[in-house]
């Protein structure tokens, strides 16, 4: 058996516990001493990769995460916004289409009632109009027949005047001066 | 002394005259003077003016209260 001295060993013959291992390590050309040496180096150089690396990179993912996590906050909130100022404008549309209706049908009303109080005046100005009328075509026929009457009247006495003047005799002249006479005792 | 004026129609005879004068003597108890007047207008009976009174016994006269109550 060739036994080489190695400096990672301290030129020191190791003690294996267990003969089989023995075998593979030296098979391998590795010794105990080389062993823990590499696997202090390794735990070496985790511990630093953990420090220098890991860590920081950690660091920077969680940062990272919490950037993203703000931005999808933000996001969530200006969303929610989004919505209820929605909401808002729908309610406002909605409120605008009724004010709408409202305002259309109360000046569809107001017309009407315009229209019904024009045509109603309109109903009393023509009756006063022809109540006028009649009054005055009354009063026109009234004094139509009171002139027809006079000019009746009038007429009449002229036929008895020139009657009478044509007619009446010295007796009938006698006649009335007596009837007068005894009429004008009487008084 | 009193002033009557008898208008007539036409001449008045005597007796007409004589009922008029005994009619208006009755009334006055002082003189009494008649005045005999023709108006052929008055158609026919006789207007007496005693006074400030007039007794309307015309035709004329009759026909005016006639043509007044047409009215």
């Amino acid at each position: 058996m060739i036994i080489e001295v190695n400096p990672f060993c301290w030129g020191v013959k190791s003690n294996m516990p267990f003969p089989i291992c023995e075998n593979v390590f030296e098979s391998l050309g590795l010794g105990w001493w080389e062993i823990l040496f590499h696997t202090v180096n390794l735990i070496i150089l985790v511990v630093a990769l953990w420090f220098l690396l890991f860590k920081p990179i950690k660091k920077m993912i969680r940062k990272h995460k919490e950037k993203l996590d703000d931005v999808f906050e933000k996001n969530k909130k200006l969303e929610s916004d989004a919505v209820k100022m929605k909401d808002e404008y729908a309610a406002l549309i909605e409120d605008a289409k009724k004010e709408a209706v409202k305002i259309s049908l109360e000046a569809a009303q107001n017309a009407k009632r315009k229209s019904e109080e024009t045509i109603e005046n309109a109903n009393i100005h023509a009756k006063n109009i022809i109540e006028e009328a009649k009054r005055e075509t009354k009063v026109e026929k009234e004094r139509l027949k009171s002139d027809f009457k006079d000019a009746v009247g009038k007429l009449g006495v002229e036929i008895a005047e020139k009657v009478l003047e044509r007619e009446i005799s010295e007796r009938d002249n006698n006649d009335i001066i007596d009837k007068c006479l005894k009429e004008w005792e009487d008084e | 002394m009193s002033d009557i004026y008898v208008t007539s129609a036409a001449e008045l005879k005597i007796e007409s005259r004589k009922k008029i004068e005994q009619f208006f003597i009755k009334k006055h108890t002082d003189a009494v003077n008649f005045v005999y007047a023709v108006d052929k207008s008055l158609i026919g009976g006789v207007l007496i003016k005693d006074g400030e009174r007039f007794y309307d016994a015309t035709i004329r006269g009759r026909l005016a209260i006639v043509k007044r109550n047409l009215r």
